[in-house]
């Protein structure tokens, strides 16, 4: 592997090469500073706390073993999120069939969620709509939604990192726009758009 | 039906199908209507709100402790595997000596310490001397009946 570069949003190159190193101090950083984006990464394309939680675990894991294989010469960061991309749709693929059994009632509107009591504290209502909104969306479309709208990046990354046209990615991330807000619209109306 | 639309040729109705341009997407988020945008922006503050689990981070594994490890178990396997090995050849040579007593018969005895002579033989007592050194072995005298009991 050369040198990785030090581009924006992703760890420092320093860090990176005493990962590859091994020390243990660098392992810790490295760590500390990924695990939270590639647990929202998992969040968005799992849309769900629980398993996000194992496959973000898992793919931090996998990274680490994995980081000595990646080609500097390409974005630390896509190649993080088509590594952690395909970790989730792994699990979404072993579970489907369990999940559709077990969260069928999960289908339910947002006043029905909400109006469980374990869900009155507000950070995990947050989170319990926004993974309601997801949930609401096509594998495809939450996907293209997630890096585009949520990550940030650009159409044609989006686009690379899914490998589709990018007016395929237009046309997922509009209908998926479309989705949530016939998803959440009336909800977050409802409650005057606190939230955000 | 003589009010018919004339309709041109088809090769110019391919030119003008090829010149068609769909409506641009709105990639740009600017782009939707305001209650999408309002859905989608209350999304990307959820998302930014989200608070990760505690993470595990693991012990690097290539670390040199870690690997002295596993090479530690092949010695210490190794040497078991040899000390077994030992053993069992020295049982299975056993056993064949075993089955001729006669050669067992013939290794000689372990030979007394030289230089330790028997001076004197006694029924309470023996002494034994090894140079300058003298070595009296008493038996102990009978216990009387009215001793108390120890502690």
């Amino acid at each position: 592997m050369s040198t990785p570069p030090s581009e924006a949003g992703n760890p420092a190159g320093e860090l990176l090469r005493a990962v590859l190193a091994g020390a243990p101090e660098a392992v810790d950083a490295w760590f500390r500073a990924e695990h939270p984006e590639v647990y929202r990464l998992c969040f968005g394309f799992l849309a769900h706390a629980a398993d996000a939680e194992d496959v973000a675990q898992e793919s931090m894991l996998h990274l680490l073993e994995r980081l000595p294989s990646w080609d500097a010469a390409r974005s630390y960061r896509a190649w993080r999120t088509t590594l952690v991309l395909n970790r989730c749709r792994d699990r979404l693929r072993r579970a489907e069939a369990r999940r559709s059994a077990e969260e069928g009632a999960a289908v339910a509107r947002p006043e029905a969620l909400l109006s469980d009591p374990a869900e009155a504290v507000q950070r995990s209502e947050t989170e319990a709509v926004l993974a309601l909104g997801l949930r609401s969306l096509p594998p495809r479309e939450r996907e293209a939604f997630v890096l585009r709208d949520l990550e940030g990046l650009d159409t044609g990354e989006v686009a690379r990192t899914l490998e589709i046209t990018e007016s395929s990615v237009r046309s997922l991330v509009t209908l998926a726009r479309r989705r949530l807000r016939e998803a959440l619209g009336a909800h977050l109306s409802r409650e005057g758009g606190a939230h955000g | 039906m003589g009010d018919e639309l004339e309709l041109p040729e088809p090769s110019e109705l391919r030119d003008l199908y090829r010149r068609l341009q769909p409506p641009p997407l709105a990639d740009d988020l600017a782009g939707a209507d305001p209650e999408t945008a309002r859905v989608v922006h209350w999304m990307q503050g959820a998302w930014r709100g989200l608070t990760p689990p505690r993470a595990l981070v693991p012990v690097p594994e290539r670390s040199p402790s870690v690997r002295l490890v596993p090479r530690a178990r092949i010695a210490a396997a190794a040497a078991a595997v040899l000390l077994t090995a030992a053993a069992l050849w020295r049982a299975l040579s056993g056993s064949h000596l075993g089955s001729a007593p006669d050669h067992l018969a013939q290794v000689p005895a372990r030979e007394p310490a030289r230089g330790v002579e028997v001076i004197d033989v006694r029924p309470d007592q023996v002494e034994l001397r090894s140079g300058p050194v003298r070595l009296l072995l008493l038996d102990p005298p009978p216990e009387s009946p009215d001793e108390p009991p120890r502690g």
